[in-house]
C-alpha cells in the first residue's frame, strides 16, 4: 500500500511540475481569469437576485443530498411514467457494464461534455468494446484528438492555444486550417455535423434532475449537447445521484444559479428532457420516436457519493454545482491548472477524489491546498474548502483504515 | 501522538513530533523565541499581554528548513520528501540540531526586530501590556490546519490553562492564526473561554490617544491582506484605518485581488511543496506590484517572509506593516 501511495504522490508532484514549466498554463489561465472576472461581474450586475438565490440553492441542495434516496426512487418512477429507462449503478463498473449493454457493439456514439463520463473512462471503455465515440464539446474534442485529460470542468482545453488547435485540426481533417478562432470553430462544426447525422447514440450527463417530473436539465452554449441528445435515435444520460433536486421549480433555480456563477446572463440552451421524442398528432394516440430519439435511457450514479454524504464535513463537496468559478480563484490552480487535482480539481475537489478514486489520490491534492479560501469566496452554494480539507487531512492521519476504499 | 500512517508526508511527522517535544512545531526553546524582547523589559505579570504566536521568532528556523528540504540531493526536491517516507528525514539530517545550525544571524536579527516593532508602537501609545516571556505558548494553529484535531484541542487547553493561571484577561496579537484560534477555535475547544482578544490594529484604533505618524516624504504602499485576516477574521479596514493616520502616505490598492478578494502568498504549502509556493509568491509579488506603489505591507509572519523572499532582487519592497508604522513614527 505505502508502494502505491508513493506513487501517487510521485505521479501528482510531476505532474504539477510539468505544468508548472509550461508557462503557456499560467498565460491561458491567467487571461481567462481576467475574463471570467468580468464577465460573471456583469452577469450578476445585471441580475442581482443572483446572489439570494445562491443561497437558497445551497438549502436546496442541503435538503437534496440528505433526501437522495427519496428523490432517486422518484425520479426512476417518473421517469418510467414517460416511457424513459431508468437505472441506478453503485459502482464505476456497474454504470460502465450497464451503458455498455445498452450501447451494444459498433456503434457511432456523439457524446456531450460529462464530469461523469470522465470519472469513469466511459468514452475509453466504450472504445475499447468496439464503438466509435466523438467527443462534441469543443474543448473535449480537442483534448480527444490531443489524448489528454481536461485542465477545467468547463473548460477543459484552457491550456491549448489557437495556434495548437490549428496544427491538431489540420492532421485530424486532412488540411490546412490557419490559427484564426473562427475558422478553427468552423472546422469543429463541420467535421462533427455528418457524425451527429450518422451516430447511433448520443450521450450526455446532466446539471440537474428534478424528482417530481423526472427531467434532466442541460446546460449549454455550444448547441452540441442539443444536437447530441436530439439527432440520434437513442440518447443515454450518465448522472450523479447529487443532481438530483425534488421539484421541478429547485431545478430551474439551480440551472439558473449554475450559469450565472459560470459567468453568463443566459446560455445560449437549457434543454429540459422528460422522455423519449413523441407525438399525439394523429388521432391523438401518443406514439414515440418522433423527430427526437425513440429511446432515453438515465443512468444514476452513486460511486462513493451515498458514502461521502455520511460525512458531515465532506458532504459539502456535494453541492458543488460545477460552475467552475472557484478554479478562477485557485492560486495553486492558477500555476498548474488541472493537475492540481486528479479528475476532479482543486482542495474542495480533493472530497470528491477521494471517493471516486481512492484515498492515496486525495492525499496529494489535499496536502497541496494553500486552505486559502479564496474558492469559498466566490463559490455560489460556499462549500467550505477549510473545512473539507482538515476532515481530510485528519482522515488521512487516522481514520483512513475505516474510510470505504471504493 | 505517534503518526503511522502511510499517507501523512513527513515532513509533517516531523513538525507534530516537535509539537510534543517543544510545543512548538520546529522545536525551538522558549529562551530562543523570546530573544527579541531583550531589553524591552516587558513585565511578565499583566491583565493584557502583547501575544506574538511566537511566529516572527519562528521564522528564520522555518527558512533555514525550507532550504534544507530543497537542497537534499536526491531527495531534495518535495517528491522526495514526501516520498521519504520509509526512510525518515531525521535519517537525512533533517533535526532542530543540523537545521539550525545552518541559521542566518542576518534573517534572527531582522525576525526579531519586525516583533519589537509591534511592542514598540503600542509603547508609544501609551497601551500597557506584559509578555510572557519564554513561556508563551505557539498556537497550534497548524495542528489544526494538519487535522490534528484532538491534539489542537489538547493544546488549546493547555494554552488557556497557563493564561488563566497568569490572569490574563486580555490579549493583543500580532498574528492573524494566533487570533483565529483565540477568536474562533478556542471558543470550540475550550469550555467558559472567556480571553478577550484584540487584533494589534484594533488595539491601535480603539486606543483614544493617538500619536501623530509622518512620513517626511510622500510615499505610496499597497497592502497585502493576509487570508486568515481578511477573508476568516473578516478585518481589511482596519488595516487601511490605521494607515490612514499616516500624513504624507497614500495607499494604493492591489487591483480587484484586494480585501476578501486577496490573493494568498504561497506559505502555507512552503514546506511540503517549496517550488509551488514559491511560484504562487512570485504571482502575488506581481499583483502586489501592479498597484503602482514601490513597497507592499502586510501583517502576517509568513506572508512577509514568503513574499519577501519572492520580491528579492525585484523593484518591490516588501515590509512588515509594524516594521513601516515604527519607522513613520521614528520619522524616517
Amino acid at each position: 500500500m505505502t508502494e502505491r501511495i508513493a506513487d501517487a504522490y510521485r505521479e501528482n508532484y510531476e505532474e504539477m511540475m510539468k505544468a508548472l514549466r509550461n508557462e503557456r498554463i499560467a498565460t491561458a489561465i491567467r487571461r481567462a481569469t481576467i475574463a471570467y472576472r468580468q464577465n460573471v461581474s456583469n452577469a450578476l450586475a445585471k441580475f442581482p437576485h443572483t446572489v439570494d438565490l445562491a443561497n437558497e440553492v445551497r438549502k436546496i441542495k442541503e435538503r437534496s443530498i440528505q433526501c437522495w434516496e427519496t428523490s432517486l426512487k422518484e425520479a426512476m418512477d417518473n421517469i418510467a411514467d414517460n416511457k424513459g429507462h431508468a437505472y441506478f449503478a453503485k459502482t464505476a463498473s456497474d454504470a460502465r457494464r450497464l451503458v455498455a449493454e445498452i450501447v451494444g457493439t459498433k456503434k457511432m456514439i456523439v457524446k456531450a461534455k460529462s464530469l461523469t463520463g470522465e470519472e469513469i473512462h466511459l468514452r475509453q471503455h466504450l472504445e475499447a468494446s468496439g464503438n466509435k465515440v466523438w467527443e462534441t464539446d469543443l474543448g473535449e474534442l480537442i483534448l480527444q484528438l490531443r489524448d489528454e485529460e481536461p485542465m477545467h470542468i468547463l473548460s477543459p482545453a484552457i491550456h491549448v492555444p489557437k495556434e495548437d488547435v490549428a496544427e491538431l485540426f489540420s492532421k485530424a481533417m486532412g488540411k490546412q486550417i490557419p490559427p484564426d478562432i473562427g475558422v478553427e470553430v468552423a472546422a469543429a462544426r463541420e467535421f462533427l455535423r455528418q457524425r451527429y447525422v450518422e451516430a447511433d447514440i448520443g450521450m450526455s450527463s446532466a446539471n440537474v434532475v428534478s424528482a417530481d417530473t423526472g427531467a434532466i436539465f442541460i446546460i449549454e452554449n455550444e448547441g452540441n449537447a442539443r444536437l447530441a441528445t436530439g439527432f440520434p435515435p437513442v440518447h443515454v444520460a450518465l448522472v450523479g445521484i447529487e443532481k438530483l433536486v425534488p421539484t421541478l421549480s429547485d431545478g430551474f433555480k439551480t440551472a439558473e444559479v449554475t450559469w450565472r456563477y459560470a459567468q453568463y446572463a443566459v446560455p445560449s440552451y437549457l434543454s429540459m428532457i422528460g422522455g423519449p421524442s413523441k407525438t399525439g398528432d394523429i388521432e391523438k394516440t401518443t406514439t414515440y420516436g418522433a423527430h427526437g430519439p425513440r429511446e432515453l435511457h438515465v443512468v444514476f450514479l452513486d460511486n462513493g457519493r451515498s458514502e461521502m454524504a455520511k460525512d458531515e464535513a465532506l458532504r459539502e463537496a456535494l453541492y458543488c454545482l460545477r460552475c467552475g468559478g472557484c478554479m478562477y480563484e485557485c492560486p495553486v490552480f492558477s500555476q498548474v491548472g488541472g493537475k492540481f487535482g486528479y479528475k476532479y480539481f482543486i482542495g474542495y475537489g480533493a472530497a470528491w477524489i477521494a471517493y471516486v478514486a481512492g484515498l492515496e489520490r486525495a492525499a496529494p491534492v489535499a496536502y497541496t491546498c494553500l486552505r486559502c479560501g479564496r474558492c469559498v469566496e466566490r463559490c455560489p452554494v460556499k462549500i467550505d474548502t477549510g473545512k473539507i480539507i482538515c476532515r481530510l487531512r485528519s482522515l488521512l492521519l487516522r481514520d483512513y483504515e475505516e474510510f470505504p476504499q471504493s | 501522538m505517534s503518526l503511522k500512517s502511510p499517507y501523512v508526508p513527513k515532513v509533517i511527522s516531523i513538525m507534530v513530533d516537535n509539537m510534543r517535544r517543544s510545543n512548538n512545531p520546529l522545536g525551538i526553546s522558549g529562551d530562543k523565541l523570546s530573544l527579541w524582547a531583550k531589553g524591552l523589559d516587558l513585565p511578565k505579570k499583566e491583565e493584557c499581554l502583547l501575544y506574538t504566536g511566537c511566529e516572527y521568532q519562528l521564522l528564520p528556523y522555518v527558512l533555514t528548513l525550507v532550504n534544507q528540504i530543497k537542497r537534499m540531493g536526491p531527495f531534495g526536491y518535495e517528491g522526495g520528501v514526501l516520498l521519504s517516507m520509509a526512510m525518515g528525514l531525521r535519517k537525512l539530517g533533517l533535526d532542530a540540531t543540523s537545521t539550525f545550525a545552518s541559521l542566518t544571524a542576518k534573517d534572527e536579527e531582522y525576525y526579531n526586530d519586525v516583533a519589537r516593532t509591534y511592542a514598540r508602537i503600542l509603547r508609544r501609545h501609551g497601551i500597557r501590556f506584559g509578555y510572557l516571556g519564554e513561556e508563551e505558548p505557539y498556537s497550534g494553529a497548524l495542528l489544526y490546519e494538519f487535522g490534528l484535531i484532538d491534539e489542537f484541542a489538547e493544546h488549546a487547553r493547555k494554552v488557556v490553562k497557563l493564561f488563566r493561571e497568569r490572569n490574563v484577561r486580555k490579549v493583543i496579537v500580532t498574528s492573524p492564526h494566533a487570533l483565529e484560534a483565540f477568536r474562533v477555535l478556542y471558543p470550540q475547544f475550550v469550555e467558559g473561554f472567556d480571553i478577550e482578544a484584540l487584533h494589534f490594529t484594533e488595539a491601535l484604533l480603539s486606543h483614544k490617544q493617538t500619536i501623530p505618524m509622518e512620513l517626511k516624504e510622500p510615499m505610496e504602499v499597497t497592502f497585502h491582506d493576509p487570508c486568515h485576516l481578511a477573508r476568516t477574521l473578516n478585518m481589511s479596514e482596519q488595516p487601511r484605518e490605521a494607515l490612514s493616520r499616516v500624513k504624507n502616505l497614500t495607499l494604493k490598492e492591489v487591483p480587484y485581488a484586494n480585501k476578501r478578494w486577496t490573493t494568498c502568498c504561497g506559505a502555507p504549502i512552503e514546506t511540503l511543496l517549496p517550488t509551488i509556493s514559491e511560484s504562487v509568491a512570485a504571482r502575488r509579488v506581481e499583483e502586489l506590484a501592479s498597484s503602482g506603489a514601490n513597497t507592499a505591507l502586510t501583517m502576517c509572519a509568513f506572508c512577509l517572509a514568503n513574499l519577501r523572499k519572492a520580491a528579492s532582487g525585484g523593484k518591490l519592497r516588501v515590509m512588515d506593516f509594524a516594521e513601516f508604522l515604527d519607522r513613520s513614527l521614528e520619522g524616517e
